[in-house]
C-alpha cells in the first residue's frame, strides 16, 4: 500500500507535463490533471463504485478550479479563491471528524 | 486524521506549484497545484466516510474466562471484532481495558479483512465491578491515518473480589479480626457453600459437594466478627479561619474516645485527614505513648487539595440510574454513562479505599468541624457503607448537624 519513490517522481513529472500542456491549451491541462492521479493512484480508486464516487468528487473540484482560473486574466485572484475553497473544505472535514469522534466516543 | 508521507509530499508539491503560479502568473501551474489539493481533499472525505461506515457496522464480542475473579489473579479475555472495511484500508483494533488494570499480551490485532480475534490477559488490582471502555479503531490508507475510539461496546462486565476474604489471626479475646476458624470440628464452623472463584484457597474446596455438582464448590467458614474501630480526625485548614474553642472541644472528645477504646483493650486505628488530604495513619496502634503523642499533635494542617460539591462516581451512577423512564432521563443516562465509566477516583478516594479495605474495622468515628466543603465527609460515609462499616459523626454544636444527617452517617453526635 505504501507508494514508492518512483510514484512521486512520476507525479512530479506528470505535473510538469500539466504545466507545459497548460501553456499550449488549458483544457488539455485540465484533462491531464484529472487523469494523472487516477492513473498513478489507481489502487486507491477501487472498488469500482467507490472509485467512481471519488473520481466524481475530484472532477467536481477541478470544475470549480477551472471556473476560477478561466474567469480571470491573472492567477492571483483565482489562487486566492482556490486557497479559500480548499481551506473551507479542510475545515468542513475537520468538523466532520470531530463530530464522528464525538458521536462514537461518547464525549459530550 | 494525520497526513502520511505520500500526502505530505503531495501537499508540498501543491504548495510549490501554487507559488510558481503566483510569482510567474502561470494558470496551468495553478490548475496543477489546485488539482492536487482537491484530490487530497476528496481522498480525505472518502477516508472519513469509510471510518464512519466501519464504526457503524462494528460488532464486538468478548469472552471472559471468569466473570468473578480474585484480586491479582489473571483473567483471559478473547475479543472478536467484525466490521465493514473498504479493501484499500488497513485497520488495527485495540481493546480499551478498564482503568486500573494491567494487560498481559497484546490487546490489539490487525483486521485488514474486516474481522479479527485476539486474546490477552488482565490482572485486576482494584476490587469491584469493571467494564471495558470500548475499542479503538486505527485506520490507515495510502494518504491518511486516524484513530476512532468507540465507547459503546463495553460488555461484558466482571467483578473483582478482594484477594483474601479473611483477615489474619488475632487474639479472639479482644475480637481483633475475623479468622478462618480452621478448627478440628470443621463442619460446625461452615457458614455456607459457594462456587469456586479463581484465587480461592484450594484447601477450602468441598470435594464431596464438588463431585455431586460436577463443579468446584468451596466452604465459607464462620468467623468471629471483629470489634476494632477507626477514629478519623478531620483537622481544620491552616489557611482558613476556624473556631478555636470548637476545635479544642473536638480534640478532647477524640482523645476521650481513643482513651476509652484503648482502656477496654479494643484495637484502635487513627486516621488524620484535613479535608480531602490524608495527613497520617496509625493502624492498630497498641503503644499508648505513641497514641498520646499523636493526639498532642492535633493542629490545623495546610490543605494541598480541595473538593467542592464533589460526588463519587458510584453515587452519580446511582443518581442517574434511578431516574424515571422518560426520554430525557434516557438521554441523560446516555450522556453521563460514558463519562462516568472513564472518571478516575481522586487520590483521597483511592487512599480511603486502601485504608478501609486493609483495616476491616466494624465501626468508625469521625470527628470534624465540618466548617468548609463537606464532600470528603460524604465520601467517608459512602466508603463506610460499602464496607458494611457504621460511621458515626461527631461535630461541635456550632455546625449544622441536621444537614450532615443527610450524608449517610449512622449517627451524628453534637459535642
Amino acid at each position: 500500500m505504501k507508494p514508492s519513490g518512483r510514484t512521486f517522481v512520476l507525479l512530479c513529472a506528470g505535473e510538469a507535463a500539466v504545466v507545459l500542456a497548460g501553456m499550449a491549451s488549458l483544457p488539455a491541462a485540465f484533462l491531464l490533471q484529472f487523469l494523472l492521479p487516477l492513473l498513478l493512484f489507481r489502487e486507491s480508486f477501487t472498488p469500482f463504485w467507490t472509485g467512481v464516487i471519488s473520481a466524481g468528487g475530484y472532477a467536481a473540484g477541478l470544475a470549480v478550479i477551472g471556473i476560477a482560473v478561466l474567469s480571470s486574466r491573472h492567477t492571483t485572484l483565482p489562487l486566492l479563491f482556490i486557497s479559500a475553497f480548499v481551506v473551507l473544505l479542510a475545515v468542513v472535514l475537520l468538523l466532520g471528524e470531530a463530530r464522528l469522534k464525538r458521536r462514537y466516543g461518547g464525549v459530550t | 486524521m494525520e497526513l502520511l508521507r505520500c500526502s505530505r509530499s503531495l501537499v508540498l508539491l501543491a504548495a510549490v506549484l501554487g507559488l510558481y503560479a503566483f510569482f510567474f502568473d502561470e494558470p496551468s501551474a495553478a490548475v496543477a497545484g489546485a488539482g492536487i489539493a482537491v484530490f487530497l481533499i476528496a481522498r480525505a472525505a472518502f477516508f472519513l466516510s469509510a471510518m464512519q461506515s466501519a464504526a457503524g457496522s462494528l460488532s464486538v464480542e468478548r469472552k471472559l474466562s471468569h466473570r468473578f475473579i480474585r484480586q491479582g489473579s489473571a483473567l483471559t479475555v478473547t475479543t472478536s471484532v467484525r466490521l465493514l472495511l473498504p479493501k484499500t484500508f488497513s485497520l488495527t483494533v485495540s481493546d480499551r481495558i478498564p482503568a486500573g488494570l494491567s494487560a498481559g499480551g497484546h490487546p490489539h490485532a490487525p483486521a485488514d479483512d474486516g474481522s479479527c480475534t485476539f486474546s490477552y490477559s488482565l490482572t485486576p488490582l482494584t476490587i469491584g465491578e469493571h467494564s471495558f471502555m470500548g475499542v479503538t479503531l486505527s485506520f490507515s490508507d495510502l494518504f491518511f491515518s486516524g484513530s476512532l475510539a468507540v465507547a459503546g461496546v463495553t460488555a461484558p462486565t466482571f467483578t473483582v473480589l478482594p484477594s483474601a476474604d479473611y483477615a489474619l489471626k488475632g487474639a479472639d479475646t479482644y475480637g481483633e479480626s475475623e479468622g478462618p476458624a480452621l478448627t478440628p470440628v470443621m463442619s460446625q464452623s461452615v457458614r455456607s457453600f459457594r462456587e469456586y472463584v479463581p484465587g480461592d484457597d484450594i484447601r477450602s474446596i468441598d470435594w464431596k459437594l464438588s463431585a455431586r455438582h460436577d463443579s468446584l464448590w468451596v466452604r465459607e467458614y464462620m468467623g468471629r466478627s471483629e470489634d476494632a474501630s477507626l477514629v478519623i480526625i478531620d483537622l481544620p485548614d491552616a489557611g482558613a479561619p476556624f473556631h478555636p474553642e470548637a476545635f479544642a472541644r473536638l480534640k478532647n472528645a477524640a482523645a476521650g474516645s481513643v482513651a476509652a477504646r484503648f482502656s477496654s483493650q479494643r484495637p484502635v486505628s487513627i486516621l488524620l485527614i484535613s479535608g480531602p488530604n490524608l495527613v497520617s495513619f496509625l493502624p492498630r496502634e497498641s503503644d499508648p505513648l505513641r497514641l498520646m503523642a499523636m493526639m498532642d499533635r492535633l493542629t490545623p494542617a495546610t490543605r494541598l487539595h480541595h473538593l467542592s460539591r464533589y460526588y463519587s462516581t458510584a453515587s452519580l451512577r446511582k443518581r442517574y440510574h434511578d431516574l424515571d423512564d422518560t426520554p430525557f432521563s434516557a438521554t441523560l443516562a446516555g450522556v453521563t454513562g460514558p463519562f462516568l465509566s472513564r472518571r478516575p477516583p481522586t487520590a483521597f478516594e483511592s487512599g480511603l479505599a486502601r485504608i478501609f479495605h486493609g483495616l476491616r474495622a466494624g465501626s468508625a468515628h469521625l470527628f470534624t468541624l465540618a466548617a468548609q466543603d463537606r464532600s470528603h465527609l460524604r465520601l467517608i460515609a459512602e466508603r463506610g457503607a460499602m464496607g458494611s462499616m457504621s460511621v458515626h459523626l461527631h461535630v461541635p454544636r456550632e455546625c449544622d448537624g441536621p444537614l450532615l444527617r443527610r450524608c449517610g452517617f449512622s449517627s451524628v453526635e453534637v459535642i
